[in-house]
């Protein structure tokens, strides 16, 4: 089953009114939630070498310290603004590109050419925690909703519907993207200017393979009497 | 099912993956130990010995196989892991093993007569006599294409050896004859051949310089982008030299193969099976991939052309090629 | 027992990977007949089939002066063999009349089981490989250049009669490839390559982007930037089994370096007196030896002088 997509705004907008108190209780319950709904995610985060990931997004005022590994449970806590310790690694991103990255739908070569995705310090910790995190059917859209408890049902409608409008308007985007890639609207007519170019790259291309060969020729031709112990 | 298509097989870097591959339509999946036994030994990533029994009963329960790579060089005295290795993927009822190391093939063959042997792009067997050698010497069955053939030599390689003949389709771009390359070890101490992980996470950093990001593996630096540009992931063979004066993308660009568009062509030239790249690769590129590729074989066997999907978005750089299979790559 | 070993201590001349041209390339043999302290001789191209036609004339000559002079010719043959008549010459390579030291597995099924040397292009690391082509006719086997001490320790132990050669000089090839780097750098292709890559004798240079010396392109190869050197280890590299020790022809003087290594061989030069008579002949190339102590490859370590 294809996991739902957690809003982004509503986190974001969340994370940023809720006083540090109200988010590191929050953190807990839904980590105690995690542990219940991903037992096995849990064991296999315990067996990594022990690291602590910072985690940064950029649109929101906090940090989080994500610890794992070393046969100890793993754990996330809120990061005191003032705390200047380091961890062994740390991601930044806004908050879209971590939700994603959360719910392993960013994979270990993407999160090295994937924009808005910077990773720092010691990269095989990120790669361990991404590669955990893969092995597991995540959907955080359910974990949270589920934590509303009686209030499930109302929570998950909210949500869907804030979802579903962002899809949409992220569908239409997409669909005008598309519509300016230049090789669907060359495939679509093959206008006469596409031929030009082409023939003209390739001319070009011909021109500069004859150019270096001569340059080469040159270079044999004045190199032959080169001793060859000069390297 | 469609007896005659061409296999296809996904990577899967975990059982989720394998899950995935094999409901988008995978016919087999590769994969391998959470070990230096396979040529993708990273952290968190690949199967232990209870997951490989599960990972191919789920398999064989839909029909589809499971092959267990085994593709790395045992340093000497150290031979042992690689042997627990076959005899756990025959236990767990692997349906063939992809082999590279002379001394391994020859357990294999010794030990496990029965289990199915291919010849892992480990080996970097490109020419028939090479593929005549590893038949004759070890009974493989299968050889697995380096990805420097062009369609003719695979066309040609095929027609000599009477061998199955398996290729790449998508992924990550190897310019260099695999298993025999020892860039990353000059530049980590950590060598890829017999530890399975070709420019460790754990080498690998990124220095911020201005608006660019410098990467470097070890104490050298391979590349620098502005940030924002499109990069792969800093391989000794993907990284920006400077040569003649001159910098540049000296061994191969940051760029994918991308076969989608000339499956017909690799089935006239014989081949076997298709192999997606990318282990380390989450179970949505696996989920995507796979079902791009499932519709287009599909196409090819009732003969309709349809426009292929775009993966450019999950290429490394975001390009795309055909690699070696097209004339003038070299 | 060392001095026994010191007797059978074996200096060889590896095939030349670099192109020279014809006149040089002869020369150069004719000088390692005369002149050359060493036993065996590798010639044949291992890097580039389209080098080989140039050669092609000179080679009867070259390998019965090397005869004459007492020394064992071993033809090397391709390290990567995709073409028809790539695999033809390897056939042909095969049945003549001379030892073959193979570089890729095809030469092997053209060998039939008889008696080679395989080369260093063919991954024998474990003592595994090692017992099956030994088996199959290897009577010889020169490691890879990534092989570190412990594992040469352990393939030139129990090895019978089978030798054991390691590459103790010269730029190590770190890859090879269907694509002429020399010639992309250049802005050809491998088809109309020109033959660019005889503008270097010891190689291209290639730097990092911040200006760092770290590879050599050869042709279709990627080397090394330093010259591996293994002076400080030959003492021990012989009293763990190893019979042949290659030095790897740079655009240096070869004579000179192969007489340090046979007097260091021999007892006569102390390897730290080698290394200091060694350094000026190949200036202003840095050495590399962390393969063998299982470190990074580009590394230098002196902890053999503690």
């Amino acid at each position: 089953m294809k996991p739902s997509n957690l809003p982004a705004p509503l986190v974001r907008g969340a994370m940023t009114v809720a006083p540090p108190f109200v988010l590191a209780r929050a953190i807990d319950a839904l980590l105690r939630k995690m542990e219940r709904a991903h037992p096995r995610l849990f064991k296999n985060l315990a067996r990594l070498k022990p690291y602590v990931i910072h985690v940064e997004p950029s649109d929101l005022p906090h940090r989080f310290a994500l610890k794992f590994g070393g046969d100890e449970k793993a754990f996330v806590r809120l990061l005191d603004p003032r705390d200047e310790t380091p961890g062994d690694a740390c991601i930044k991103g806004n908050i879209d590109v971590l939700l994603n990255l959360l719910q392993g739908r960013i994979d270990g070569d993407a999160l090295f050419f994937t924009r808005g995705l910077v990773i720092a310090g010691d990269t095989a910790a990120v790669v361990a925690l991404r590669n955990t995190l893969d092995r597991e059917e995540i959907d955080l859209f359910a974990d949270v909703t589920s934590m509303f408890g009686p209030l499930q049902k109302p929570a998950e409608r909210a949500l869907t519907a804030i979802g579903r409008a962002r899809e949409a308007a992220r569908h239409r985007a997409a669909e005008f993207i598309d519509s300016l890639r230049e090789d669907k609207t060359a495939d679509a007519a093959a206008p006469a200017w596409v031929n030009e170019r082409d023939a003209l790259k390739a001319e070009l291309k011909t021109l500069q393979t004859r150019i270096a060969k001569l340059e080469v020729r040159e270079k044999l031709a004045k190199g032959a009497s080169q001793d060859p112990a000069h390297s | 099912m469609t007896h005659h298509s061409l296999e296809l097989l996904s990577p899967a870097g975990n059982p989720a993956a394998l899950r995935a591959a094999i409901e988008a339509g995978a016919d087999a999946v590769y994969c391998g130990f959470a070990d230096r036994t396979n040529a993708r030994n990273y952290p968190g990533l690949n199967f232990d010995v209870d997951e490989m029994v599960e990972g191919v009963a789920f398999a064989h329960s839909k029909g589809a196989k499971v092959l267990v790579a085994i593709n790395t060089f045992p340093p000497a005295g150290e031979m042992k892991s690689w042997k627990d290795a076959i005899d756990n993927a025959a236990m767990a009822g692997a349906d063939a093993v992809i082999l590279a190391d002379i001394g391994v093939l020859d357990y294999a063959a010794n030990k496990h007569p029965n289990l199915r042997r291919h010849l892992s792009v480990q080996a970097s067997a490109a020419n028939p006599l090479s593929i005549n050698y590893y038949r004759d010497q070890f009974g493989v069955k299968r050889v697995v294409l380096p990805r420097i053939l062009s369609v003719d030599e695979v066309a040609h390689v095929a027609k000599e050896t009477g061998m199955e003949i398996e290729v790449f389709g998508y992924g990550s771009v190897g310019p260099m004859s695999e298993g025999r390359c020892f860039l990353s070890s000059y530049m980590t101490g950590l060598s890829p051949t017999s530890e399975g992980a070709c420019a460790p996470a754990s080498h690998v950093t990124y220095k911020e310089e201005g608006d660019f990001v410098l990467s470097c593996l070890g104490d050298v630096v391979l590349n620098r982008v502005a940030k924002g540009e499109g990069a792969a992931y800093p391989t000794p063979c993907k990284a920006r030299y400077v040569a003649c004066g001159k910098a540049g993308y000296i061994f191969e660009e940051p760029i994918a193969l991308n076969a989608l568009d000339i499956l017909p062509e690799l089935k006239k030239a014989g081949v076997t099976a298709l192999k997606i790249e990318g282990r380390q690769r989450s179970k949505a590129y696996v989920a995507e991939v796979v079902s791009a590729f499932r519709k287009a074989l599909d196409a090819v066997e009732t003969g309709e052309t349809r426009s292929t999907d775009d993966l450019s978005d999950l290429s490394e750089g975001g390009r795309q090629t055909f690699g070696a299979y097209k004339k003038g790559w070299r | 027992m060392p001095n026994e070993n010191a007797k059978t201590a074996k200096l060889t001349l590896g095939p030349l990977l670099h192109h020279w041209t014809p006149e040089a390339r002869r020369d150069f043999y004719f000088r390692a007949a005369d002149e050359m302290p060493v036993d065996s001789v590798y010639v044949g191209e291992v890097i580039c089939s389209k080098r080989e036609p140039f050669f092609q004339d000179h080679l009867p000559e070259v390998i019965d002066r090397l005869k004459s002079a007492g020394k064992e010719v071993v033809m090397s043959t391709l390290a990567l063999v995709t073409q028809p008549r790539e695999v033809k010459a390897i056939r042909e390579a095969a049945d003549a009349d001379l030892i073959v030291e193979a570089n890729d597995v095809a030469c092997l099924e053209a060998l039939h089981g008889r008696p080679h040397i395989i080369g260093p292009f063919i991954n024998v690391f474990n003592e595994g490989a090692r017992d099956f082509v030994a088996k199959n006719g290897a009577f010889r086997v020169v490691l890879p250049v990534e092989a570190p001490a412990t594992s040469i320790k352990v393939l030139a132990d129990n090895a019978g009669k089978l030798e054991i050669e390691v590459l103790v000089f010269g730029k190590q090839t770190l890859s090879i490839a269907m694509r002429c780097y020399h010639a992309r750098a250049n802005g050809l292709t491998k088809d109309s390559c020109q033959f660019v890559c005889g503008l270097d004798p010891n190689g291209l240079n290639a730097t990092t982007v911040t200006g760092d010396d770290i590879l050599t392109i050869n042709g279709t190869s990627t080397m090394s930037n330093g010259y591996g050197v293994l002076l400080h280890e030959l003492d021990a590299l012989r009293t763990m089994g190893v019979t042949h020790f290659r030095l790897s022809p740079q655009a240096v003087d070869m004579v000179d370096v192969a007489r340090l290594f046979r007097d260091t061989l021999d007892g006569k030069l102390a390897p730290g007196e080698a290394e200091a008579k060694l350094r000026p002949l190949t200036e202003p190339v840095p050495y590399v030896n962390g393969f063998y102590y299982g470190r990074v490859g580009l590394s230098w370590n002196d902890r053999h002088a503690a």
